[in-house]
């Protein structure tokens, strides 16, 4: 690159920070925050390639490479672990992405003020109900044999028998997956309805003008201004795609489910940090997150080639 | 024979009174007064370690003042975090239930102090011989000694597990006996199931209820009908010596089917399998009791629920009850962090409780006058405490004993000074002992004790292959007792799985783990 235009670009940079000193300034602390606990730390993670001893310290426990990496994938349990951990995620990221958006869109077009509030209050709520109720909510309505919702069958005459959703295997998936769609579908239409509040009235009325139905600007306006939101939280989840919630996945495992439950972090929970096995855990948690990684810039180039929207 | 009888008695007094100055002249331990720091995990949530008066006794007689901070279960992960920084360490730690990992990492270190046979035959000289004569109670991480232990010598506690326990009230308004075979106990359960509702049956009767795969209130007993010992999830035991897995022992597959059929029949109920241990204890405990049978260490109802002895399977099998360890498998009920300025003394310390009946009477069972007192032999006499309210026994709180939250020794020396009641009350475990459940001991060591093959890649590659055999042993059988499957025809494909995933692998790691604590 030339020099003058480096130094330019140099220059413009400075004299803009200059200029707008004080949103810097206002922005500091969230950057200080964020280099000491998120990038700092971040020389511990090469306790993940070595043979981590508390009373060493981390530059002085042994280098053992790609030890405990190879552990990982030697297990017998890491096909299984690999796939209930993905599978888990797009499920809940099929069922679960859609929804809010759906919600927002529904919520900007209705006209009811008073609806819309009490709409929006129950579908927040449960997000601030803690996992440990919501799993207990969930034992106590679809325990095989007290359960509440085998008790409401009995007495319909529609069920003889336990009610085995527990005890299934095939059915932890769905009720992670759709508890999951419950409890968060109204906070994470908060997002949209927000972005929704930007678009501009003057194409609603332009669009009435030309005589477009509700639905027809809901599809047309509103869902295409949206569209960089949708794009970026997208890309922000797909990021996320090798991280499934250790804690509700360890509350709703038993001994049926097993197979389908035990997911990455339920396991290096039990045997990683639960013995004290930090650099097993550090390692196990980096395999995830360079995957993660790996697929937040693969799906960020391809949203940017596609759509133009991108995070960066 | 009553002059005889009047001699002994008088010289058993004279001895324990020589014992007792003799194990005296060693206080107090330290000339000048001392304060000790002490962690504890408060397991069970009792809440009665910091201001026990058992420290304030302590320091009367020793000169040295624990002062104890207590951890609740909820904060055991961020405990475990603060025992790994090795910083800011207290001087001695109680219970912690810290995986072995982290303390033969900091004894590695120097951040606990290894008690080594030189410093204990020093230092703490019965802590030693006991050791000595007990090799299984003496367990080593990484071949050092990093703590000691709590053991109870006495065999109720240790040679059975759990009581069996039947609702006797609802035996007695149907008019039906106390079986003794499982055709007979089967034939109860059902009873309880078809009468529910009738009298003080409710409706939402439980005819037998247990926790899947657990060792508290689970199922494992159901095997000892058969002759099957089954103690822990891992289903080791040891057979002359040899470590054995009953996972794949074919032996399992007639109490299998059984559990199938009492399921299959709605005896037991599908909650077993997803219930989680709060859960589990709510039911057993109830007020108003639903369940017509389980098992228990204690009796929670004695009004209602009667401890009965396992069940004849009539094949000629003779039925056995599960056996404990007398010990528990953490060393880390004493351990002495090095930044403790007074090491000999925080052991001589832990020697004389040890040592001394009164200390182990007050830290065990509780204090004198509360929990205890000398009976007219000069023996140590506990209070029965059975009949008491639930207020009355929170109101004993600040004298209660500290159980296994605190290394200590209760074996033949002790006992020879104790007066056990147990053995005259019908609901004590003692009784129950002796009465029911002695004859039902299987013969020899049949507990497998998990010890470290001195390799720590062996350790974990024994802890993923235990993890898988587990996952494989657990969703199996309780597919198969939930009718999920058909135990005859899938049985070998079963066991060639387990051989496939490194069960003979794992036998040998275990093995070898086992091997060294009889070489100790």
């Amino acid at each position: 690159m030339d020099r003058s235009i480096r130094k330019n670009r140099y220059g413009v940079t400075w004299r803009k920070v200059r200029v707008n000193w004080e949103l810097y300034l206002f922005l500091l602390p969230a950057v200080i925050l964020l280099f000491l606990f998120h990038y700092l730390p971040m020389y511990g993670i090469q306790i993940a390639f070595r043979n981590f001893k508390s009373y060493l310290g981390i530059w002085d426990s042994q280098w053992v490479g790609l030890k405990h990496f190879e552990r990982f994938m030697n297990l017998q349990m890491f096909p299984i672990l690999l796939k209930n951990t993905i599978s888990i995620s797009l499920y809940s990221l099929l069922a679960g992405f859609p929804l809010p958006i759906i919600l927002a869109l529904a919520l900007n077009s209705t006209n009811g003020t008073r609806f819309k509030r009490v709409v929006q209050t129950v579908t927040y709520a449960p997000h601030f109900i803690s996992i440990v109720v919501i799993v207990g909510m969930i034992n106590l309505l679809f325990s095989p044999s007290t359960g509440i919702l085998v008790t409401i069958l009995k007495s319909l005459g529609l069920q003889d028998g336990n009610l085995n959703i527990l005890l299934d295997e095939g059915s932890f998936i769905h009720l992670y997956v759709w508890s999951g769609v419950w409890t968060n579908l109204g906070w994470n239409s908060i997002v949209y309805l927000s972005a929704l509040s930007g678009v501009d009235p003057a194409l609603h009325e332009a669009g009435i003008v030309d005589g477009a139905t509700k639905a027809q600007r809901c599809f047309y306006i509103d869902f295409p201004c949206i569209i960089p939101t949708i794009v970026m939280l997208l890309i922000l989840q797909t990021g996320t795609i090798m991280t499934v919630g250790f804690q509700k996945a360890f509350l709703m495992q038993n001994s049926m489910n097993i197979g389908a439950s035990e997911v990455i972090s339920t396991y290096v929970y039990k045997q990683g940090i639960a013995k004290a096995q930090y650099s097993y855990s550090t390692a196990v948690d980096l395999f995830n997150s360079v995957i993660n990684f790996i697929l937040l810039i693969s799906v960020n180039a391809i949203a940017r080639r596609m759509s133009g929207n991108s995070l960066w | 024979m009553k002059r005889i009888l009047s001699i002994s008695l008088a010289l058993a007094l004279m001895l324990s009174c020589a014992a007792a100055l003799a194990q005296d002249s060693e206080l107090p331990i330290s000339q000048e007064p001392i304060t000790l720091t002490a962690w504890v995990l408060d397991v069970n949530n009792v809440g009665i370690y910091e201001d026990s008066v058992l420290w304030d006794w302590l320091e009367e007689k020793t000169n040295i003042r624990i002062e104890v901070t207590s951890f609740s279960m909820s904060q055991q992960e961020a405990l475990q975090l603060r025992f790994a920084t090795l910083d800011d360490l207290p001087d001695i730690g109680l219970r912690l239930d810290m995986p072995e990992e982290l303390l033969g990492d900091a004894t590695e270190g120097g951040y606990i102090v290894e008690l080594t046979d030189e410093l204990l035959a020093e230092y703490a000289p019965y802590w030693a011989n006991f050791l000595n004569e007990h090799p299984l109670a003496d367990k080593l991480i990484r071949g050092m000694r990093v703590g000691l232990p709590n053991c109870d010598y006495v065999e109720y506690v240790g040679n059975f597990r759990e009581q069996l326990l039947i609702n006797k009230t609802w035996l007695d308004e149907l008019g039906l006996e106390v079986p003794t075979t499982v055709s007979e106990f089967t034939a109860v359960l059902q009873a309880f199931k078809d009468n529910a509702g009738v009298g003080s049956i409710p409706e939402s009767v439980i005819p037998f209820y247990y926790q899947w795969d657990h060792r508290i209130s689970g199922m494992f007993d159901i095997l000892g009908f058969w002759g099957i010992t089954v103690t822990q999830t891992h289903w080791l035991a040891i057979d002359d010596g040899q470590v054995v897995f009953q996972g794949i022992n074919p032996d399992i597959i007639e109490p299998l089917k059984y559990l199938q059929e009492l399921y299959a029949l709605g005896l037991t109920p599908a909650e077993s399998f997803t219930d989680d241990r709060s859960m589990s204890i709510a039911r057993t405990n109830s007020e108003e009791p639903y369940i017509g049978f389980f098992t228990s260490y204690a009796n929670p109802n004695p009004d209602d629920y009667l401890a009965i002895a396992p069940m004849d399977t009539q094949t000629g099998v003779s039925p056995v009850i599960r056996k404990q360890e007398f010990t528990r498998t953490g060393t880390n009920d004493f351990i002495i962090f090095s930044g403790n300025q007074y090491v000999e003394e925080s052991l001589a310390l832990i020697d004389w409780i040890a040592s001394n009946a009164e200390a182990t009477a007050n830290f065990q069972i509780g204090m004198q006058g509360y929990f205890w007192d000398y009976d007219e032999n000069g023996l140590i006499k506990p209070y029965d405490t059975s009949a008491m309210s639930t207020e009355e026994l929170r109101a004993l709180d600040p004298y209660c004993g500290f159980g296994n939250f605190i290394a200590g020794i209760r074996a033949d020396d002790f006992y020879a000074q104790y007066n056990d009641i147990g053995y005259e009350n019908p609901i004590h475990r003692a009784w129950l002992y002796e009465n029911v459940y002695k004859s039902y001991i299987p013969e020899g060591e049949t507990n497998y004790i998990a010890a470290s093959t001195g390799d720590d890649d062996l350790d974990l590659r024994r802890t993923d292959l235990a993890n898988d055999i587990f996952n494989l042993r657990s969703t199996t059988l309780a597919r198969w007792i939930t009718g999920q499957g058909d135990i005859d025809a899938e049985w070998d494909e079963y066991v060639q799985k387990m051989y496939d995933i490194g069960l003979e692998e794992y036998l040998e790691l275990c093995q070898m783990g086992y091997d060294t604590l009889n070489i100790n």
